[in-house]
């Protein structure tokens, strides 16, 4: 019995953490990206890099909106903080939404190159640019990765031990066991915590069944119990909005010392206008920190919600400990570090699917053998390639190009079409060539993360050699992370070519041994 | 195994499903706290009964233990609310 229990266990954690791990791999290594998603998008917008901070003028930012959008829907007024220092002004119109940049004393549209930035990893982290179905696919897997984490843990027998143990040197497949085993463990409450906040977020897509026993499946009627959420049609009679900047004045009554996040005025110029003014919540754990709603028109106020009820007050500190807006940049490198070391476990256990498999598929179980290991090679180092061509683009696209953040896109997802036809192509028609797969797409991930701050100093007046003196760290920090990205990557494929003690040649022919205490070798 | 896939996937849905309607119902909270708390455990319940579809001991009795509990928690929180 019990042997089979543990056979039973290993059997989940093997094939549920290979079929979900090439798109864990992404969701994780996107969602590490999203940390600094302000900063991503900031260093995306070089024509934003000289604009002197100020505080945001309300009225002039209404009055540009006026101008360039008085029939939109919805209007949208981000203000600057210091992570993103230049207020931006959107509007939403027939479903169709645009965001500028403005200057924050006139009020004025300030040009510059279109770009999703740090906003397009964080959208395919959790939706996969794919709606609703793509937040259905990631809460899939994320359930997926929660069974594969605590099965790691049932199959593992040796965790205090191997705590303290890594031995590249040692046989390949001990040293891959010993990585996998490195990165999953030691932060194993972080991958448990992110995991299961990032379902707790979408639990009213996810899981509906409270909704639909309590309130009939009426979402709305649960957003304005549960958030006092005020909603209503528009009058179709012409009024004039009262002044922004009085509304965020007397908003910030209800802050307690905290300062206003956004503004959102719905159906702008109607006599029924509302709008909503949205609390930062940087200082606390909770991603809600509060909202009040006034009268578009007359400016009378509707609704206070400060987010106090203890259960929905908990569902959102789950929320704000995933998004980590709290903590400052201490906080922020550290949850980039452990999810780093998130998508080295993800990545470590899918080669050693390959690795623990070596020499024993021949003919027909040749063929799912070979597309695993193409795809393993296209889901970890393919990624890798195409995020560092998306930072690529974005340098290189002219800055008035037609569409031009959607070429960004395209020019990612055609990076890592073209790596996944790469590895593919090696694997069917040239025998044992993974190995050398790997490499040449990681030496070419290395290049492109390595030259980036060197395309950044030919292509901005942004880069090192200016950012570093007047101490940018905002912006240097992406040259110098993409710069020890590369380093890192360039040393790994030099590890891969150059195994320590076993040579490559012997180490992608001959059969892996189960060494003795080796774990769920089978 | 196949089996096992579809009760640790589906049944275990179902149990969750369940689960989470049944604690909306009962939990002596307001409406709104107590919808959010039983969501909120409903991932772990997820979790366990995933977890349960490979442990058990043969297929027909991981669906045996998801599915009694499902139908008495659900047909609970059916005539309730």
């Amino acid at each position: 019995m019990k042997e089979s229990f543990s056979q039973s266990m290993d059997w989940l954690h093997t094939w549920a953490g290979l079929l979900f791990g090439w798109l864990l791999f992404a969701i994780f290594f996107t969602g590490t990206l999203s940390v600094f998603d302000q900063e991503i998008t900031r260093w995306m917008q070089p024509e934003l890099h000289r604009v002197t901070p100020a505080p945001l003028d309300l009225d002039a930012a209404s009055r540009t909106l006026n101008q360039l959008a008085p029939h939109a829907d919805r209007w949208v007024i981000t203000l600057p903080y210091d992570r993103k220092p230049v207020g931006a002004i959107g509007w939403q119109h027939d479903g169709l939404s645009t965001l500028k940049a403005i200057d924050s004393r006139t009020g004025t549209v300030i040009p510059r190159r279109e770009t999703r930035g740090g906003d397009f990893f964080f959208r395919f982290h959790y939706q996969l640019l794919l709606d609703q179905p793509g937040i259905w696919i990631v809460g899939v897997s994320a359930m997926a990765m929660l069974a594969v984490l605590v099965t790691g843990i049932v199959i593992h027998h040796r965790i205090f031990k191997d705590f303290f143990t890594f031995r590249p040197s040692a046989s390949f497949h001990r040293s891959w066991l010993d990585a996998h085993n490195v990165t999953g463990v030691l932060v194993f409450p972080f991958h448990v915590m992110i995991t299961f906040t990032g379902l707790v977020i979408f639990w009213a897509i996810y899981m509906p069944a409270g909704i639909q026993t309590r309130y009939e499946g009426d979402m709305n009627a649960f957003w304005a119990e549960a958030e006092l959420f005020f909603e209503r049609e528009p009058a179709n009679q012409p009024a004039p909005l009262v002044s922004l900047a009085d509304l965020e004045r007397e908003a910030r009554n209800h802050w307690k010392d905290g300062q206003t996040r956004s503004i959102v005025v719905e159906h702008p110029g109607d006599r029924h206008a509302l709008v909503h003014m949205y609390r930062r919540s940087d200082d606390r754990l909770s991603l809600d920190s509060g909202r009040v709603t006034f009268d578009g028109a007359g400016g009378a106020l509707r609704a206070v919600w400060l987010n106090e009820n203890p259960a929905y007050l908990t569902q959102s500190v789950l929320t704000g400990l995933h998004f980590v807006r709290f903590g400052g940049s201490p906080m922020r490198w550290l949850y980039f570090g452990m999810g780093l070391a998130a998508s080295a476990m993800i990545a470590t256990g899918l080669v050693l699917w390959v690795v623990k498999r070596q020499g024993r598929h021949a003919g027909a179980d040749a063929v799912g053998y070979r597309l695993v290991e193409g795809l393993n090679v296209a889901a970890v180092a393919g990624l890798l390639v195409a995020t560092a061509t998306f930072f690529w683009a974005n340098r290189l696209l002219l800055p008035d190009l037609e569409a031009r953040d959607l070429w960004e896109l395209r020019i990612f997802f055609a990076a890592w079409s073209l790596c996944l036809g790469h590895a593919l192509l090696h694997e069917f028609l040239r025998d044992g060539a993974s190995l050398k797969i790997w490499t040449t797409q990681l030496v070419l991930a290395a290049l492109l993360f390595g030259l980036l701050p060197i395309l950044n100093a030919f292509t901005t007046e942004s880069h090192l050699f200016v950012t570093l003196p007047q101490g940018q760290w905002h912006l240097a920090a992406v040259d110098l992370t993409t710069l020890m990205g590369g380093l890192v990557l360039g040393w790994t494929a030099w590890r891969l070519h150059h195994p320590v003690r076993t040579s490559a040649r012997s180490c992608h022919t001959q059969p892996v041994s189960s060494s003795s205490g080796s774990i769920g070798s089978s | 195994m196949t089996s096992r896939v579809a009760a640790a996937a589906l049944g275990g849905y179902a149990l969750t499903y369940a689960c989470t309607a049944f604690l909306s119902v009962v939990l002596p909270l307001a409406r709104s706290e107590a919808v959010v708390t039983a969501s909120m455990v409903s991932f772990l319940i997820y979790t366990a009964a995933i977890l349960w579809a490979f442990a058990a001991a043969t297929p027909i009795l991981a669906w045996f233990v998801l599915l009694i509990p499902t139908v008495l928690f659900g047909g609970l929180s059916w005539l309730m609310s």
